[in-house]
């Protein structure tokens, strides 16, 4: 958790002097965390690639507007960014078509449709073998919380201002969230 | 209430063991196009713009075929008061007949070298994937063409 601590420092302090090293930090630091998050939450590799660049296009955009005293956790920051980006995607008309446009201009891009190929299958190959069938039969808001909790160790604090709902809510979510996993678990295993 | 002790074991260690396998997946190369492709100011924004700009040409085109055109297009076949309550058609009287040619072949030259932009580009990474197929190497390997 110290370590944790200081690499946010430090991060935070390459992001307050506004240049493109302190965007290289932070994209460094967190571009693993911000994918595998969303690859948790969506199960698509394809997706979760948009959303991450996303993510980090609005943070690279935040850079010369917010004051950066104002983020006092920057994983948290980007998860946040993250989850309303993927709700929004659910909801929105106009992100889909968004993500419509982005995918027929990446089938003008072969280059990278071929590292994302790679990568989705890849992905597909490990994780559709456990816990990614299971998640994505868990509702997606205690899947959420759940994955915040297990997989990125978060306190229920900062899974609290995530989702922006009560610590009280994300225990209940979270137990209700785990009763459901012990149960596909042992369907499995049966 | 100690949040670290109260993971469940079982839980923790199905997702420890996803995160031990991930660690072998190898995604520094889409990592860095990706930052190639945020830092690059607006590349969405620059996309839509692109498209909108091949849509205006388009319609450009379509409309100033028409207008340099004969009156019946223009006003559509199938309205058959065009040709009760027209005059008739005198030349030098449309002086919009003569300008849109000139809009005519811009359009048709730019959204040309714009179709064989992308279709060169699209050879070239068709080229390039096949090539880093047989180089075993595929992530390193230098355009074909461009």
């Amino acid at each position: 958790m110290q370590i944790q601590t200081v690499k946010n420092e430090n991060i935070i302090n390459a992001y307050r002097d506004g240049n493109r090293k302190g965007f290289e930090a932070l994209y460094d630091a967190y571009y693993k965390d911000v994918f595998y998050f969303t690859l948790n939450l969506s199960g698509d590799a394809h997706g979760s690639l948009d959303i991450t660049q996303t993510v980090f296009m609005k943070a690279f955009n935040e850079f010369n507007k917010k004051s950066v005293s104002d983020i006092s956790n920057i994983k948290a920051w980007l998860f946040k960014i993250a989850v309303n980006e993927f709700y929004q995607i659910r909801r929105s008309y106009v992100t889909r078509i968004k993500y419509m446009v982005e995918n027929l201009f990446r089938f003008i891009d072969r280059e990278s449709e071929v590292h994302v190929e790679f990568i989705e299958k890849k992905i597909l190959e490990e994780e559709k073998k456990d816990l990614g069938k299971w998640l994505l039969q868990i509702e997606e808001k205690d899947r959420a919380i759940l994955i915040l909790r297990y997989y990125d160790e978060l306190s229920y604090a900062e899974i609290s201002a995530i989702l922006e709902i009560e610590e009280g809510t994300v225990m209940s979510r979270l137990f209700r969230a785990k009763e459901k996993l012990r149960r596909l678990m042992d369907d499995e295993s049966k | 209430m100690n949040q670290n002790n109260d993971f469940d074991p079982k839980i923790k260690g199905v997702f420890l063991n996803v995160s031990a396998r991930r660690q072998n997946i190898d995604i520094d190369n889409i990592k860095s196009m990706q930052f190639k492709a945020i830092t690059a100011k607006g590349p969405f924004v620059a996309k839509v713009i692109w498209l909108a700009a091949i849509i205006l040409i388009v319609c450009l085109a379509y409309q100033s075929s028409n207008v340099s055109g004969s009156g019946f297009n223009k006003a559509g076949i199938s309205d058959i008061s065009v040709f009760e309550e027209q005059s008739p058609y005198q030349p030098g009287e449309n002086k919009s007949a003569q300008s849109p040619d000139f809009i005519f072949w811009l359009a048709v030259f730019l959204t040309e070298g714009l179709v064989l932009f992308y279709i060169i580009k699209f050879i070239d990474s068709i080229a390039t994937s096949i090539l880093s197929r047989i180089s075993h190497d595929r992530f390193k390997t230098i355009h074909f063409i461009c």
